[in-house]
């Protein structure tokens, strides 16, 4: 066992969450003028900031389909962002399998049909991790792309379930990890699009019992509804506060 | 004479006739800047600092034109038998441009230089008893490169995140393995307010008899020299012309560009002071 | 950089029209798996894996090395994976492409992050000297389902396989060599099959083992890795089409039940092939020209 408890037995985390409470979760959206679309997202301490550009005229001739619009992902770690300094190289397996799995689920929800031989572009810099990564990923995308004004069928967003044993062997799913309760836990991260709750990205990378992956997939829908929610209410406020400018 | 240049040199939009023409604007007496600022006078830009957690310290700043840049300073324990170059290699500096593959040595370069300014003292402050130093960790992200010139961006934020940078207080002795304080309140500052802050970068453009700061990239594409001016606290530390701009460098020019460097960096001083204090 | 020959628009409206129907091509049913034929070479180690016309060869060895300094308890194991020329020509040689580098992270996700192999039985002398077991992936024909047969390759090649006995006499090691003294199987923890979907008009039809051709048209993927103990190792849903959940979860029961049946064929494969060995071992000793004790 670790050092400390993940759960204590009143039903307490680490951080003072209990088993269905999500950490801070503060989206912005138009956060530089410098690209098409941008958005910052703080979930208690990590923080995202993506920027998007698109649709433009593909900068490499492999990104053009002309049928579809290409959507590339760039992630980056920025060499801060983790306890200690570590400078990931753009090489790394697990930026690309990330930039990948970002790059497809994008690619099914965006209706890249209306804009043949271009390029949607959406670039990622991780400032500060605490778990949870690729779920902030495609929350912080999505709201870009909606600030980009590029057309999708609907919200993507992701969050993380966790799945801790209790002492008696029964199991009980946490929401949101963060990075203690990751390096501690099996775990699974989830997205799903729009109201209807369909699953688009789904991965787990650490041994689990198949029973237990229903009840973490409940808790990860309901979690994603409640990010929705969320992401739709700072795209009004967003909107809102255009029109009180005079810019709509 | 007005320059002789085309938008494919200078890389701006503009046509040789109006080139020309906000040549002729800028020379006037007192000068017209086509943003109507005053010769001194900034863009606006946007600043905070320790904005991450998981640094010890970090600022981001805004540009005018969108460029955008965001500092973490980290510091990590190091045995002073690691660092072949003795306590020059203790201050690594890393610049990363958005959407560039490889790291940009030439501005990390430039700015690890003017950092290490002879009699600063922040060499002393990272020396941890006998056999352990900090290594600090200065990395540089420009998420947007500005239109114009980077060089001010990035000290600036280098300078608003290392002024926020505190280190753990060391508790053991000498000749011990370092043991930190827990307590973030007794942190020690790698800049104290008594001692010479980090320096930080202006960019001068001289058009005719005129100086004007912070030039836009227009501004830069006419001007007869560029000048980037590195100052720490009221001195000015180094000069050094950047490539493009047209023409040669007036002596009195040159004065006139460090006495008002002086006075315009003592302001931009205070104001990035400001940052932070206010919550 | 060559591709992939697309289906042509008839061969996709026919694919299509026919999964509709819930027929394949091929006449399976869209839950089987096509018929998974496994051989064993000569050499300890060596899984040659047919499923249908994909063709993975995986080959396990082992060699003494200094263990890393982090985990001076632990020996080391890789697996490399290579697409080349050979397997398609769609595939260069050399350069890593997007489908490479998610291949290996999956198999490398499925195998060796769900502690298949217990690397601390690999240990020599603590720090200083252990077993570098190395699992090399050959792709040798590529007709769709590439991650679930080269899974299966590595973990049929990892049972197969058989190191040198280690003695240790105070400081001096020493490793027997195959005729001195029984090899040694590795200690596997539990056997890991990965199972992949694809998923075709909006999630109405999911298919197993899809082939070359219907990979190409599908329009989701998901990835499920699990042993016959129930345990989930890795899940892979890296976007594509939005599926219910309950779909998903239905999936993954098909998937342990495929999981069982599998890893059923390859214990039966090992235990065939330990039988020729015990048989042809006892051949050879009982040959006149051995020299006897």
């Amino acid at each position: 066992m670790s050092r400390y408890e993940i759960l204590s037995p009143e039903g307490l985390r680490t951080d003072g969450r209990r088993w269905n409470e999500m950490r801070r979760f503060s989206p912005k959206m138009a956060t530089t003028t410098a690209a098409d679309g941008s958005s910052y997202i703080e979930h208690g301490n990590t923080k995202v900031i993506c920027s998007v550009n698109g649709p433009i005229e593909p900068r490499a001739s492999s990104a053009r389909n002309s049928e579809r619009a290409t959507i590339t992902v760039d992630v980056c770690f920025a060499a801060f962002s983790g306890t200690d300094r570590k400078k990931r190289g753009k090489g790394d397996k697990r930026v690309l399998e990330m930039q990948s799995a970002l790059s497809r689920t994008f690619a099914s929800t965006l209706l890249t049909i209306l804009h043949p031989r271009s390029e949607v572009h959406i670039s990622l810099h991780i400032l500060s991790q605490d778990g949870s990564i690729l779920a902030t990923c495609v929350n912080a995308a999505t709201l870009a792309l909606v600030d980009a004004g590029v057309p999708m069928t609907d919200y993507v967003t992701a969050c993380t379930v966790a799945s801790y044993t209790n002492p008696d062997e029964s199991d009980e799913p946490l929401l949101d990890m963060n990075s203690a309760e990751e390096m501690d836990l099996p775990g699974i991260t989830l997205a799903t699009v729009g109201r209807n709750d369909k699953i688009s990205l789904l991965q787990l990378e650490t041994k689990v019992r198949l029973e237990r992956l229903e009840g973490m997939m409940a808790v990860g829908i309901d979690g994603c509804a409640k990010i929705r929610q969320l992401l739709d209410r700072a795209v009004r406020d967003h909107g809102n506060e255009m029109a009180r400018m005079g810019a709509l | 004479m007005a320059p002789l240049q085309t938008s494919q040199q200078t890389g701006t939009p503009l046509s040789p006739a109006e080139l020309s023409y906000l040549h002729t604007s800028l020379t006037l007496t007192p000068p017209i800047r086509p943003d109507s600022r005053t010769p001194t006078q900034f863009r606006p830009l946007f600043a905070e600092s320790d904005i991450l957690p998981s640094t010890n310290g970090s600022a981001r700043m805004i540009w005018g034109d969108g460029g955008e840049c965001i500092v973490g300073v980290k510091a990590e324990v190091e045995k002073n038998s690691i660092s072949s170059g003795g306590p020059r290699d203790w201050i690594e500096t890393n610049v990363e441009v958005s959407g560039q593959r490889d790291d940009d040595a030439f501005l990390g370069m430039t700015v690890a230089e003017s950092l290490l300014v002879p009699g600063s003292g922040v060499l002393e402050r990272l020396v941890l008893g006998e056999r352990f130093h900090w290594k600090i960790f200065v990395d540089i992200l420009l998420l947007t490169p500005p239109l114009s010139h980077p060089a001010t961006l990035l000290t600036l934020t280098t300078y608003l995140a290392l002024r926020n940078t505190f280190l753990p207080k060391l508790v053991s002795e000498a000749a011990e393995d370092p043991v930190f304080d827990d307590d973030w309140g007794n942190g020690l500052p790698l800049y104290p307010v008594d001692r010479i802050p980090p320096p930080i970068t202006l960019l001068v453009v001289n058009v005719g008899e005129n100086i004007f700061f912070d030039p836009t990239r227009e501004e830069l594409a006419v001007g007869d020299v560029v000048l980037a001016v590195s100052i720490c606290e009221k001195k000015v530390v180094g000069v050094r012309t950047l490539e493009g701009g047209s023409g040669g460098v007036k002596r009195e020019a040159v004065k006139r560009v460090i006495k008002e460097s002086c006075e315009v960096a003592e302001e931009v001083f205070s104001s990035l002071n400001g940052v932070g204090e206010g919550d | 950089m060559p591709r992939e020959l697309d289906p042509t628009i008839n061969e996709k409206s026919f694919i299509l029209d026919a999964l509709n129907q819930k027929l394949r091509i091929d006449g399976r049913d869209l839950d089987v798996f096509r018929e998974l034929e496994l051989s064993f070479g000569d050499d300890y180690g060596l899984a040659d894996v047919r499923l249908g016309k994909t063709r993975v060869l995986a080959r396990v060895s082992a060699e003494v090395v200094k263990p890393f300094t982090d985990r001076p308890f632990e020996g080391i194991f890789t697996i490399t994976t290579e697409l080349g020329p050979m397997a398609s020509p769609a595939f260069e040689p050399g350069r890593q492409t997007e489908q490479e580098v998610l291949l290996s992270r999956l198999i490398e996700k499925a195998i060796r992050r769900s502690n298949a192999l217990d690397t601390e039985s690999l240990c020599i002398v603590a720090g200083q000297k252990c077993w570098q077991i190395r699992a090399d992936v050959h792709f040798l024909s590529h007709d769709g389902a590439l991650v679930d047969a080269s899974c299966i390759a590595v973990v049929a090649a990892l049972q197969h396989f058989r190191r040198p006995d280690v003695s240790i006499e105070g400081e001096k090691v020493t490793i027997h060599t195959m005729t001195e003294r029984v090899p040694v199987p590795l200690s596997i923890l539990h056997v890991p099959i990965c199972v992949t979907f694809s998923f075709y008009l909006d999630g109405e039809v999911c298919l197993v083992d899809a082939t070359l051709q219907e990979e190409q048209l599908r329009q989701g993927d998901m990835t499920i890795t699990l042993n016959k103990f129930g345990e989930l190792c890795q899940i892979a849903k890296a976007g594509g089409l939005a599926i219910n959940a309950l779909i998903l979860l239905r999936c993954a029961k098909i998937a342990l039940v495929k999981a069982g049946e599998i890893a059923a064929i390859v214990q039966r494969r090992l235990e065939e092939d330990a039988a020729v060995r015990v048989r042809r071992d006892n051949l050879l000793e009982s040959k006149a020209d051995n020299e006897r004790a």
